[in-house]
């Protein structure tokens, strides 16, 4: 018996911009996890988060968050979401101080003491405007909010994106405490896949509009390897093992969807663990592919 | 919805400088004014007017009653013009953050409502302050009639604040502007077109009792009859409320 809680859940989730179409997206995040969303700007990453979130239409599909429908009461729900956009949103003449007066006239649940607390660990300054902020104070400054009104899930649309690599790290220790204190759940979308290898637990993959991967981290990361062979000896590779190809002058690079099975096929080669950027990149080449076979099909 | 209301204050704060020396700088030029309409370089004016038959004492009143509506004016319209309200918003991309609140979207849409009513209500409370001070210092314009004029600016500035909110709503993000002038262009027109015979009178054929008829109309109607512009303010609000309500519904992500 599964007894996994799925706090958001989407089935057949459609969106249709004319120019860009998301297409059937279908896909769980468990309680207790931290999902990483990876795809490439523009994938469909920012259009899906604002979905879950009931900020925009969609044209088809279901979205429960914490197996609530969000068409019934999705100003409720969102009392236990956390929001963190890569871009601040708060006007820059407010100070620190003036955004917990707002917030907590908004949330039922708002911890002044723990947004306070934040700013302290952050050091940011509660009475400067944040318009004098870098990035990274932005950033943190969007975090303190979005953890001081206990809420239960938080979505974050490219929070590190930007930011350097200390400041990065100290939002990644701070997710990984929120997620480990209690049952929190984490929807992180990026397209550093560097951040989610070290923090997820499960992956969605989106590629122009539809997904293209997902499961546990790491049996993703177990599953998938780079195999390393000479040009000609690419065409011997067996077909469903293939993922993507990558083939110079030099020799071929295979993403294969299992590695085990390649390894034990093809003993005299080389085949590697795939990390996430490995898997993002050939995926991608995949459906390019696809869709330039698809093109010159049609042509002809 | 408080919370919203608190950020709208927090924008009009940023702008409560320009406020505060606009009001005070119109409450002490129609002080001024009034002194001097009664015992200054006005009044002395006035009186050669009369003295040499270019103008009557009904003239001179009138002229003075422009002049001191056009003061009560001043910070109904400041106060009301909450266009920057929108403009910060779109510039801090507060549409983002405002979308994923748990606030309604009938909560959101009504809050810029709110926010643009007391912002008049502002401007009302110093027109009050300064109609008090005004016809105990004159008798050109008593309180009472102060107080129907008020309610016409009011009535029309709610109006404006309405459409203008509607229009920000079924034209989108960036469009503020127009959003803006319609409403406000819209007005001079139904104004043109239902004084059309007399401005054209005072325009073409140089008849200036004509555009003295359309003042007197004008300000006997805000006088007397300012309470159909009130009920006119309620009925508009409350349409372009539910309209903007079902437009912000169906466009989510702009409201």
């Amino acid at each position: 018996m599964n007894n996994t809680v799925n706090v958001v859940t989407l089935k057949g989730v459609s969106k249709d911009y004319g120019d860009f179409k998301l297409d059937d997206i279908t896909f769980s995040v468990p309680e207790g996890s931290v999902c990483g969303f990876i795809g490439q700007n523009g994938a469909g990453k920012t259009t899906t988060i604002q979905i879950i979130l009931d900020a925009i239409n969609r044209d088809g599909g279901e979205v429960y968050v914490f197996g609530k429908s969000m068409d019934k009461d999705s100003a409720a729900i969102r009392e236990d979401i956390g929001v963190v956009f890569d871009e601040m949103g708060f006007h820059d003449f407010l100070t620190a101080a003036q955004i917990n007066t707002i917030m907590k006239n908004i949330y039922k649940n708002w911890n002044q003491e723990t947004y306070f607390d934040y700013l302290k660990r952050f050091s940011l300054p509660a009475k400067k405007p944040c318009g004098s902020f870098s990035r990274g104070m932005r950033m943190k400054l969007q975090i303190a909010a979005a953890f001081s009104h206990e809420a239960k899930l938080m979505i974050m649309d490219e929070p590190t994106s930007g930011l350097d690599p200390i400041v990065r790290n100290e939002m990644l220790q701070i997710f990984r405490e929120f997620v480990v204190a209690e049952d929190h759940t984490i929807l992180l979308s990026s397209h550093i896949t560097g951040d989610l290898e070290k923090l997820a637990d499960e992956v969605v993959f989106i590629d122009g509009g539809k997904i293209v991967l997902k499961g546990n981290k790491d049996d993703l990361l177990e599953k998938h390897g780079i195999l390393r062979c000479k040009k000609d000896e690419a065409q011997n590779i067996e077909k469903n093992l293939i993922v993507s190809a990558e083939i110079s002058s030099l020799g071929a690079e295979i993403l294969v969807n299992d590695r085990k099975a390649a390894a034990k096929l093809y003993p005299q080669m080389i085949v590697e663990p795939a990390g996430l950027e490995e898997i993002m990149i050939y995926y991608v080449n995949r459906a390019k592919n696809c869709q330039n076979a698809q093109k010159a099909a049609q042509k002809s | 919805m408080k919370g919203l209301l608190i950020k709208d204050f927090f924008c009009l704060k940023k702008q409560l400088i320009n406020y505060g020396f606009v009001i005070v700088g119109v409450i002490v030029v129609s002080v001024l004014f009034v002194l001097s309409y009664n015992f200054g370089n006005i009044h002395a004016q006035f009186m050669e007017l009369i003295d040499s038959g270019e103008s009557s004492e009904t003239g001179v009143t009138m002229i003075a009653s422009i002049a001191l509506l056009l003061f009560m004016l001043i910070p109904i319209a400041c106060t009301g013009d909450i266009t920057n309200l929108v403009t910060d918003d779109e510039r801090a991309s507060f549409y983002h953050v405002a979308s994923v609140l748990p606030i309604s979207i009938n909560k959101r849409v009504a809050s810029r409502f709110l926010a643009g009513y007391l912002f008049i209500a502002i401007g009302v409370a110093v027109d009050l302050l300064m109609s008090i001070v005004i016809s105990s210092l004159t008798g050109v314009v008593s309180f009472t009639k102060f107080c129907g004029v008020i309610i016409s600016f009011a009535s029309l500035m709610m109006i404006y604040v309405s459409l203008f909110l509607l229009l920000v709503y079924v034209l989108g993000k960036g469009k503020t502007s127009y959003a803006s002038v319609t409403p406000m262009l819209t007005g001079v027109v139904l104004y043109g077109w239902a004084n059309f015979d007399r401005l054209r009178a005072f325009l073409i054929d140089s008849d200036d009792n004509a555009f003295m008829e359309v003042f007197q109309r004008t300000t006997e109607f805000m006088f007397f009859k300012s309470y159909l512009l009130l009920i006119a303010a309620v009925i508009i609000s409350a349409g372009a409320y539910l309209l903007a309500v079902g437009i912000a519904k169906r466009k989510r992500g702009v409201a």
